[in-house]
């Protein structure tokens, strides 16, 4: 057991490295994206910054240390980039002031970090939903339908539909947390 | 009316556009003053992100690798995509039936390591993740395969050959012994170490140095092998080819092949003829002695393989028996004795401690590694292997040989303690193909209170896996090391992944107890969904140390047991 350690690190060339950094920026892409989106609430503009935001990792790649946590940096760089594209006075108000986007940044990080950990608690959590209810938010977020459109559907009143789209989606976010805090997803 | 409304009735107006800027300064207003509607915003917006996504199946991987090129500089990538642009054209339909492997069982030393990092999943995949989209031939057979590689045309990227791996143009290489390589057209080359050969199609190859022997059947037809002075194109026949600094030689053993040289009209040379061109300008072609046995075919090469079989299997027996006397086995389970009849699994540890032996549930009796050893096949939901593994632990090393079919269920189990309590370890695949290991490290988490803080630290490996690994015998392994607070995860003695365990959740005694192999028993919620967890695969092999080992233990575990 001598040979524990890892001396990966100090053998990456320079070109390794680069690539190292490619994959790091390529697997984390989803939770950067998440984090973004998150914040800025309008896809296509969370697009936009997404991409501000891996050029400016790949400028600033030699300011990462190989071995540290990349998510936490990555954040950083990324929730800079939100911020200054909300207070861009040229731009439309986004869902967020740009002072409440900061203050929010801290829980969106945490949860962004185990956006996997809920993807996999959702896909349990989705499929022990009834078939209604699975249906309704298949209809909503798989297939963008209006909320208008699934209460034709149903033939009901757009207000019931939201009433209960708002409680599978409390139903499903306490399962989640059933599911991630009982550690029942491991 | 704004005032009375919620955070989540605020954000489901916003998903749906008809947000009003009363409700937005509302939603601010809240969000400003409320730590707990600032939780329940990150909350709400991650599942309606993991929601969109979810189109197609949930759960995502994140390892769709789409942005890449996105970050990189235009040059830096450019011209990989020019040469695969080169190689569309290739059969594409042939090709769909193949998935390439490049997995290594040879080679193991030149792979650079996963850096240390520390959070999980942090880690460099492996160039095993590298999708393919063409393929132009396939390896049949290796025997006594040294340094058998394939490097891609841009001469960048080598990859170890394995049986069944997809080749896609490029040169192959191989030190010593055999690989038997089908193109897709349909002929079969024995390829002599060492060696060197140019895959250019499906049905065209050239030879820079060694030997070959080519099966062409009638439908292989117009397969052809060029030298840097000859060019032979097989008419449905057998023949061997050396390329040595002498010159190019031609032996046809049957049928006829058509032999064409410089700009020469091109003759037919029928069996029994054995041709060399001699190095050198302006010399003929020149009639050799036949040397058929110079040129092993594919019926010898399978006897040869059988053989390396019988040896492997034999080196494999050797390495389990002095395993058995490891003072740090918890237990070993080498699955050597006939398995047919019987429902208990002998732990094999020495001495004899008959009380670690596991009940095989459900579980039947396939074949494993070789053809001689027995191995248990976890099929249905119910299928297991019950174990009761009493004691305190400290780092804990889990190594196992499995022949995955199918990745079926979001987890799938290797070895896991029945509930899961303080200090127990889950060691099991998610469907993504990331392995995922973990301790429990706080004593019970309550409902009321998710926010205690995470149970426990999951180490996830990268995703290691592709369908074209199915049915492929792999090792796995995971080194829980409490002293260095890392988890380790293996593939075939390669580290997949190091990941450091954060001090507040790292478990210095670790214990077993009841548990299950292939499964989960849950005694806890048996009405849960995810409760099933069955493998859909087998296992010959299962080793539990009560120890961090080396690198090199894992290595040499590898090493002596790979089929």
């Amino acid at each position: 057991m001598t040979d524990r350690s890892h001396p990966a690190a100090n053998r990456l060339t320079a070109e390794s490295a680069e690539e190292h950094f490619v994959q790091l920026v390529t697997e984390y892409q989803p939770r950067i994206g998440a984090y973004i989106q998150s914040l800025m609430g309008d896809a296509n503009r969370a697009a936009d910054v997404l991409q501000e935001t891996n050029l400016v990792l790949w400028r600033r790649k030699s300011d990462y240390q190989v071995g540290k946590p990349f998510l936490p940096w990555a954040f950083g760089i990324a929730r800079l980039q939100v911020l200054s594209n909300l207070r861009d006075k040229r731009r439309a108000p986004s869902l967020l002031d740009a002072d409440v986007a900061e203050l929010v940044s801290t829980e969106v990080e945490t949860e962004a970090e185990r956006l996997h950990d809920i993807q996999s608690a959702l896909s349990e959590c989705l499929n022990s939903l009834p078939e209604n209810r699975r249906q309704m938010i298949q209809n909503r977020y798989f297939e963008s339908q209006t909320i208008d459109q699934i209460a034709n559907t149903l033939s009901q009143g757009s207000s019931n539909v939201r009433v209960t789209l708002m409680r599978v989606r409390r139903q499903l976010a306490e399962c989640i947390e059933r599911r991630l805090a009982t550690g029942g997803a491991s | 009316m704004s005032s009375s409304k919620t955070i989540e009735e605020l954000l489901l107006a916003s998903e749906e556009g008809t947000l009003n800027s009363a409700d937005r300064e509302q939603l601010n207003e809240l969000l400003r003053r409320d730590p707990d509607a600032r939780a329940k915003f990150a909350r709400w917006q991650m599942m309606t992100i993991s929601l969109q996504e979810g189109a197609s199946k949930l759960p995502k991987t994140e390892s769709s690798s789409v942005h890449a090129e996105s970050i990189v500089p235009a040059e830096a990538n450019q011209s990989v995509w020019s040469e695969r642009q080169i190689y569309r054209w290739v059969i594409a339909s042939a090709a769909a039936l193949l998935i390439a492997v490049t997995f290594r069982w040879v080679q193991l030393e030149t792979r650079p390591s996963a850096p240390v990092a520390e959070t999980a999943a942090t880690n460099t995949r492996t160039s095993a993740s590298e999708p393919t989209s063409s393929g132009v031939a396939v390896v049949t057979q290796l025997v006594n395969a040294r340094d058998a590689v394939i490097r891609d045309a841009s001469g960048t990227n080598s990859k170890s050959l394995s049986v069944n791996s997809a080749l896609n143009p490029g040169s192959v290489r191989l030190e010593s012994g055999w690989a038997q390589i089908e193109f897709l057209n349909g002929a079969t080359v024995v390829l002599h170490g060492p060696a060197e050969m140019e895959l250019v199609s499906a049905a065209e190859a050239i030879m820079h140095r060694g030997r070959i022997r080519a099966e062409v059947p009638p439908a292989a037809r117009g397969f052809v092998v060029r030298t840097n002075d000859m060019k032979v194109v097989d008419l449905g026949t057998e023949f061997g080819l050396e390329v040595s600094e002498e010159g190019s030689n031609v032996q046809v053993f049957d049928g006829e092949v058509e032999l064409q040289v410089d700009e020469d009209q091109p003759q037919l040379v029928g069996a029994g003829k054995s041709l060399q061109r001699r190095s050198g300008v302006g010399i003929g072609l020149i009639d050799l002695p036949m040397t058929p046995e110079r040129f092993v075919d594919a019926a010898e090469l399978q006897r040869l393989a059988e053989t390396q079989e019988n040896q492997r299997y034999q080196q494999w027996r050797e390495a389990s028996e002095s395993l058995r006397n490891d003072p740090r086995l918890i237990a070993y389970f080498a699955m050597d004795s006939p398995l047919k009849g019987q429902r208990f699994l002998s732990n094999d540890t020495v001495p004899r401690n008959a009380d670690l032996d596991g009940a095989i549930v459900g579980a039947t009796v396939t074949k494993g590694r070789w053809d001689a050893k027995p191995a248990l096949q976890f099929k249905r939901p119910g299928d297991r292997v019950r174990v009761n593994v009493p004691g305190e632990f400290g780092s804990l090393t889990m190594a196992t040989w499995v022949r995955i079919d199918s990745l079926d269920r979001w987890y799938n189990s290797l070895f896991l303690t029945d509930s899961y309590q303080l200090g127990e370890p889950h060691w099991q695949i998610l469907d993504t193909g990331e392995i995922h290991f973990s301790v429990r490290a706080s004593t019970e988490a309550s409902e009321d209170q998710p926010s205690v803080g995470p149970p426990h630290h999951v180490a996830l490996s990268p995703s290691f896996w592709n369908p074209s690994l199915s049915g492929q015998w792999l090792h796995l392994a995971v080194v829980y090391d409490v002293e260095n607070a890392t988890t380790t995860h293996y593939l075939n003695g390669d580290v997949l992944s190091v990941d450091r365990i954060p001090d507040h959740q790292l478990v210095r005694t670790t214990r077993i107890g009841m548990a299950s192999i292939g499964n989960w028993s849950t005694p806890l919620e048996p009405d849960e969904h995810f409760a099933i967890r069955n493998l859909n695969g087998s296992m010959d092999e299962l080793a539990i140390f009560a120890a961090a080992l080396s690198p090199t233990e894992i290595k040499e575990m590898v090493e002596h047991g790979k089929p």
